[in-house]
């Protein structure tokens, strides 16, 4: 996986064609040098046709900036042909985080939030 | 009660205040006020996760006071004690929370720094309460 910001703060990107996903990882508190790159970097990543994992059991709940790298991302998903996103959380805050800005990109039905 | 008491019990109730006010939706304006805006500031929640430094610890009130909605108030905040040590205070108290978000009975301790002659709190931690998280989670989901 390609990693982007510090052990305290950042995101991961890696392509399986075995399991034909893109796995993300996120973790820590976003400040704006991560949430600023990360939608583009994931975006980038993506291939026609595969599905996404969200590991984010490591992440915090986030400030505005990191709530705006989310929304663009999940705006996106669509127009780029995701079909399914499984996201794995362990903070119920940031659990709710996420649900409210996938319902917010009228998304929230194409992903599906397991708990760790 | 001493005034240095009285300072406290006050600064408390203001904070017990900005959560009755981020229930009703009036957003988490007051929340910040009742804090000191410092890296060394420390809260957990209801939820079970912990903030460190006020980034952080601003970032869960304002995801809190999103689930805000007028008319669906009623928290309570019950036996407050207060306990001073210099520039240091502590309380103890027993949170009620709103029947909207679960209506949990938590114990709660709350820690507060008296800077350039006001007293804010700097940490906060209550007992967890998997009623919130299911009042919130049906909140979000609706």
């Amino acid at each position: 996986m390609e990693s982007f910001g510090t052990d305290d703060e950042g995101f991961a990107v890696g392509v399986s064609d075995v399991v034909r996903a893109v796995h993300v990882r996120v973790w820590g508190f976003w400040g704006p040098d991560t949430a600023g790159v990360f939608s583009k970097r994931v975006l980038d990543s993506y291939r026609q046709g595969y599905a996404m994992t969200v590991d984010a059991t490591a992440l915090k709940p986030l400030r505005e900036v990191g709530e705006s790298a989310f929304e663009t991302l999940m705006t996106a998903l669509p127009r780029v042909g995701v079909q399914r996103v499984s996201v794995r959380v362990s903070s119920p805050l940031t659990r709710l985080q996420l649900i409210r800005i996938a319902k917010g990109c009228s998304i929230g039905s194409m992903i599906q939030f397991t708990s760790d | 009660m001493t005034s240095d008491e009285s300072e406290v019990l006050a600064a408390t109730k203001r904070f017990y205040d900005a959560i009755e006010k981020m229930v009703v939706g009036e957003g988490a304006g007051p929340m910040r006020e009742a804090w000191h805006h410092t890296p060394r500031v420390t809260s957990a929640h209801p939820t079970g996760e912990w903030a460190r430094g006020w980034e952080e610890v601003s970032a869960t009130w304002d995801i809190f006071a999103t689930f805000g909605k007028p008319g669906t108030g009623g928290t309570e905040i019950r036996d407050i004690r207060v306990y001073v040590y210099g520039d240091i205070a502590y309380t103890t108290s027993v949170f009620v929370a709103a029947p909207s978000w679960g209506g949990a009975k938590l114990n709660c301790t709350n820690i507060l720094h008296r800077v350039n002659g006001v007293w804010k709190v700097i940490h906060h931690h209550p007992d967890r309460a998997p009623s919130m998280e299911a009042s919130l989670n049906r909140m979000v989901n609706e």
